[in-house]
């Protein structure tokens, strides 16, 4: 699960670093991330871009496995004999510090062109890596193992493959996984001339050409190239010292990494994904008005639904770790995720952290204005969770963050900012805030218990479903103002009298001394009232079109 | 297989001086020995010494009326800290000393799952020395010592690293290995119960220079229930004034 979703945490966030870069640098030498991946998705259908990866592959992958064959008897000759260890060590460690790539003219010269002198080069600067780990890792090997082996009966031969070698190989493996990055540095060095083949010519030829989107794919080639060397090692290094891995906590590594999946739905769960429903519809209104004037693209309308998606997972997600102290006191709340220990604190953050990066993305990929505005808008969002413990109206501030929705979704389409669509917004707000004080009644008596403030905790439900009622009116007006200002039809105007029944029956459905039916006020009728004004506007502006 | 210690020293580079002076004891075939002294007076380095792990200064070792420097081949021992690969499996562990002589592959899984199940550790086979409890860990070092049918068992404080109910059993379970299997043993121990549970005699060391302070002979070694019998504490007591001394 971690390893899975840090790489991908870790990548969302790169790819926002390079756009937020290539925007303010906003320069040729640094083309933004999407244009450059679809440069990479191309090249990664044509045989050139495959040939020099090919060949790049080989000489790195070769020089390592060269560099480990030579390294790692040698390191384990200087560890365990001591005659060797005094005749050998100063030259290793004589030599070590030099760097030994300033010799590459030398070993072309000598070696010639061709991939030798290229593989020499890199096995050879890994190579002395491996030797000083694994010659360290013998020298500190625990005297007992060795006594122990002797005790069976062991001789000094098979000592080497059933002491000394298992117990060096994890230190000589974590040496290599730490040269992947040295060994494509020098790399890229050793191909950047001489050579017409290989990713790193290939890099400097497109930076000649100036085709910096080339230049692009070719780094990002070269970056996978040693990422994929890096998870092989990981992978050998695992699969052949299991051993070393089975220590307390490191064991569950291997466990949750097939529960990705479980990890997500869990996840999606606690944020009540399904929820998405009430708010959405209202983005998705937003972005119908907007596109009478603006053009609407098909990339367009699906980052909106990303960025609607992330911001909400993010918030709602960062919510529930806010609040996971109360929500393990609550027994209504008890079962949720974080609580009940199904999902670790540490996964829950990293998802928000990937949510939220999400969002930025996305918000990156709509325009400039939307990148600049998505970071307040996850500061507004994630602030409702504190507003709970200082405000009884924490409900008006809950729709607020909501309400934010339409707006932006508004502005991403249009790029600027229009008074009537806040009609909308406070539409929006209005009916969030009726009906999460409706639904705080539900935690009246442990919201006063706990300290924590809503309307029903602090004035009693009887006075809070006045408070939601009078919401809901106001709703009910901005919803009729909509269609007043964006001159809306006949099809909004049945929608509009569905969605006045609606409500009705909500506040019909709880009374204050009766909470029993406030799942069913809540889901379904909720999500009926947004559909229904969605679909209100999405069939007036068909018609419209007609 | 007996065991003869004649005149034994074993003196360290010079400014350690000497660390065992003169020990002389003998094991009968099939008899056990109990080694009890201060901790540092040079128990563990007698022991590498009959396990053939370090050579002595001066004096003889007598194994089978064969005078020799160590009790090769047919001994094993069991170390502090019981001295298992992490690396290998409980199986591999185990199977060690055998593949070490060259063993027949199906020999080898014969004995290991003949092991395993003697000693309780039916289904941990491939499991690593992390994934055991101590007293587990334990009885993979002793089936390990065991695995290679050695006539002399040298054990340096096996049951020093484990709480007291799993050091109890674990001695049960040498005792009633010592008895189907007829071993010779030298026990080293700092406890004074485990060596009266598990010696028939028990020798008793000096601070350094080491040498024998006592020689006690334990008759009551091996009766049934002895941690509930009276001779059990009397013998204690004797063996407390003994090193009192």
């Amino acid at each position: 699960m971690l390893i899975f979703s840090r790489y991908l945490l870790c990548s969302a966030l790169l790819v926002c670093a390079w756009k937020a870069a290539a925007m303010l640098l906003s320069s040729a030498i640094l083309p933004p991330p999407e244009t450059a991946l679809i440069a990479f998705g191309r090249a990664l259908k044509t045989g050139w871009f495959w040939k020099h990866f090919g060949v790049s592959a080989y000489r790195v992958s070769a020089a390592m496995a060269v560099a480990w064959l030579i390294a790692m008897p040698i390191g384990i000759l200087l560890g365990y004999y001591r005659k060797a260890d005094a005749l050998l060590s100063p030259f290793v460690f004589l030599t070590y510090p030099v760097p030994k790539i300033v010799l590459l003219p030398v070993f072309l010269v000598v070696f010639g062109l061709g991939d030798f002198a290229k593989i020499f080069m890199i096995a050879l600067i890994i190579g002395y890596q491996i030797v000083v780990a694994v010659r360290d890792a013998v020298l500190g090997l625990d005297r007992k193992y060795i006594d122990s082996f002797c005790s069976l009966g062991g001789g000094p031969a098979r000592i080497i493959r059933h002491v000394v070698l298992p117990a060096a190989l994890p230190h000589a493996f974590t040496a290599l996984r730490i040269g992947t990055g040295t060994g494509i540095a020098v790399l890229f060095f050793v191909e950047s001339f001489a050579t017409s083949t290989g990713l790193g010519f290939f890099i400097m030829d497109a930076w000649g050409r100036f085709a910096y989107d080339d230049m692009f794919v070719g780094i990002i080639g070269m970056s996978l190239l040693g990422v994929m060397l890096y998870e092989f090692f990981n992978y050998l290094e695992k699969t052949v010292c299991a051993w070393k891995y089975l220590k307390a906590g490191r064991m569950s590594f291997v466990k949750s990494e097939n529960s990705v999946v479980g990890h997500i739905r869990l996840f999606g769960r606690m944020i009540k994904f399904s929820h998405t429903v009430f708010a959405l519809p209202f983005a998705l209104a937003a972005v119908v008005l907007a596109q009478r004037e603006h053009e609407l693209t098909v990339p367009l309308l699906l980052w909106i639904l990303v960025a609607m998606v992330g911001a909400r997972s993010a918030a709602m997600g960062f919510n529930r770790i806010v609040d996971a102290r109360y929500d393990g006191l609550n027994p209504r709340t008890a079962q949720r995720a974080i609580p009940a220990g199904a999902l670790s604190m540490r996964s829950a953050i990293v998802l928000v952290v990937l949510f939220a990066a999400v969002f930025v993305l996305a918000a990156a990929m709509i325009s400039p204005i939307c990148l600049y505005l998505s970071g307040p808008v996850l500061l507004v969002l994630c602030g409702y969770s504190y507003t709970k413990r200082f405000t009884s109206f924490s409900h008006l501030y809950l729709g607020f963050a909501i309400a934010l929705a339409p707006l932006g979704a508004w502005i991403a389409v249009t790029g600027g900012f229009d008074p009537s669509i806040s009609v909308l917004s406070i539409a929006l707000l209005a009916y969030i805030a009726g009906f999460d004080i409706l639904y705080a009644c539900q935690d009246a008596a442990f919201d006063r218990q706990a300290g924590l403030f809503s309307i029903p905790a602090r004035w009693g439900p009887r006075v809070a479903f006045h408070v939601s009622a009078g919401l809901h009116l106001i709703a009910f007006i901005c919803f009729f103002l909509i269609m007043i200002f964006f001159d809306l039809g006949l099809i909004y105007l049945v929608a509009l009298l569905i969605m006045g029944v609606l409500l009705i029956i909500e506040h019909n459905l709880v009374k204050p001394h009766d909470l029993d039916r406030i799942q069913v006020a809540f889901f379904h009728v909720n999500s009926a009232i947004s559909i229904v004004m969605f679909l209100g506007i999405l069939g007036d502006e068909l018609l419209r079109r007609i | 297989m007996s065991i003869q210690v004649n005149r034994l020293s074993k003196t360290f580079a010079p400014q350690q001086g000497v660390v065992l002076e003169q020990i002389s004891f003998t094991v009968p075939s099939g008899e056990t020995l109990a080694v009890i002294g201060p901790s540092g007076c040079g128990k563990t380095t007698l022991l590498y010494i009959l396990a053939g792990l370090q050579e002595a200064s001066s004096g003889t070792i007598t194994i089978n009326e064969q005078a020799q420097g160590w009790a090769d081949g047919r001994s094993a021992m069991i170390l502090q800290n019981f001295g298992l690969f992490p690396w290998k499996t409980v199986r591999a562990n185990i199977a060690l000393g055998l593949k070490l002589r060259r063993t027949p592959e199906r020999v080898c899984r014969q004995v290991t799952a003949t092991l395993l199940a003697e000693l309780g550790l039916d289904g941990l086979a491939e499991r690593y020395p992390i994934q055991l409890s101590g007293g587990q860990q334990q009885r993979v070092a002793i089936a390990r010592a065991l695995a290679t049918r050695p006539d002399i068992l040298l054990m340096d404080e096996p049951f020093s690293s484990l709480d007291a109910m799993t050091r109890e059993r674990l001695q049960n379970l040498l005792l009633s290995l010592w008895q189907q299997r007829k071993l010779t043993y030298v026990l080293v121990t700092h406890s004074v119960e485990e060596a009266v549970f598990l010696g028939r005699t028990i020798l008793i060391l000096s601070d350094r220079p080491t040498r024998v302070k006592a020689l006690i002979r334990n008759d009551e070694f091996g009766l049934p229930a002895l941690r509930t019998k009276n001779c059990y504490f009397d013998r204690i007591r004797q063996v407390r004034r003994a090193m009192e001394v």
